[in-house]
């Protein structure tokens, strides 16, 4: 991490070296391979969590279930079960992962969400069929996890002496301009109604329409 | 960013961007368009520059949720916007958060 890294690139420099285990959620849940999806629904609203993983009798990891992965059991909810609906092939990574790169792996394969387990013996990696050398996952990683933490991670990347405060970033000299029209135009607008007289107006549907954001 | 952080804040994956002021759907944005904006260090960029153009698919109120869930599978739709009414209105989202929620409640 350099300091002359260009402003608009520092967040993305922070998630690329920044290691998976300081984002990820550590621990997982853990559900029989046999409980019915039903079930799988309940633990998952029970803890508030987005997905658990499926076991079997020995402790063998049968695959990963997430809320889309419930909906393949929605025609038989209490006769399906975890085993039938699980992801048997989910994205796994180590925990010595830049953040950046298991962002790249997650939008490559269009998931929101990875297994993060120790590292096998070999230099091969990220295999479902190498989970065995892996060993208990030791939690997940999840898109929101990396999105909730934008602040944080951009803050790491501006500390030092010299950090601005969030609100002090570089506006661009093009929505400074854009700004200054758009303030402009409203302006007109007021004048033009305050001086023609007409009864104020509503949008339907919009609560606030003076914010212009509904 | 102001949309990544409202997202986290409701807890929700997709939102739907709506012209100012008006019903019309502009496009959507799901937490994989924000994180790519992320990774690109778009962290300035306003919502139209990272959201999907493609026009979110719709579903009906009143439409049973095995019809949802099919369309959903078959058509490997992340969430419909769900409208009502004549002309038809947006009045909510369905994802597989929501049916994962009526799942555990059943």
């Amino acid at each position: 991490m350099t300091a002359t890294a260009a402003p608009d690139a520092s967040l993305g420099d922070t998630a690329r070296t920044r290691p998976v285990r300081e984002v990820m959620r550590h621990g997982v849940v853990l559900c029989d391979a046999d409980v019915s999806v039903r079930d799988v629904a309940r633990t998952m609203r029970d803890h508030r969590i987005g997905a658990v993983l499926a076991v079997d009798i020995s402790s063998e990891v049968i695959g990963l279930i997430d809320e889309s992965s419930l909906v393949r059991g929605w025609s038989e909810p209490d006769r399906t079960t975890a085993a039938e609906i699980a992801d048997v092939d989910p994205l796994i990574v180590d925990p010595g992962d830049a953040v950046g790169d298991v962002a790249r792996r997650m939008l490559d394969r269009g998931l929101t969400r990875a297994l993060v387990a120790p590292p096998p013996p070999t230099e091969e990696s990220g295999r479902w069929s190498e989970w065995k050398e892996r060993g208990l996952p030791l939690g997940m990683i999840a898109v929101a996890d990396i999105l909730g933490r934008l602040d944080e991670l951009g803050a790491a990347v501006r500390g030092g002496s010299a950090a601005p405060p969030l609100g002090a970033r570089r506006v661009p000299p093009a929505a400074i301009a854009a700004t200054v029209i758009a303030t402009l135009l409203l302006l007109g607008l007021m004048l033009f109604l305050v001086t023609h007289g007409h009864p104020q107006t509503t949008t339907p549907g919009c609560s606030n329409p003076t914010q212009g954001g509904c | 960013m102001e949309v990544a952080r409202k997202m986290q804040e409701d807890g929700v994956a997709h939102v739907v961007v709506a012209s100012a002021g008006s019903d019309l759907i502009a496009g959507s944005i799901s937490e994989l368009d924000l994180l790519r904006a992320v990774i690109e260090g778009k962290t300035e960029a306003m919502a139209s520059d990272v959201m999907s153009l493609a026009a979110p698919a719709t579903i009906a109120a009143k439409e049973p949720l095995a019809v949802a869930v099919k369309r959903m599978r078959d058509e490997g739709i992340a969430f419909y916007v769900v409208v009502d009414g004549t002309p038809a209105r947006p009045v909510g989202l369905l994802s597989h958060t929501e049916l994962a929620a009526y799942l555990a409640r059943g």
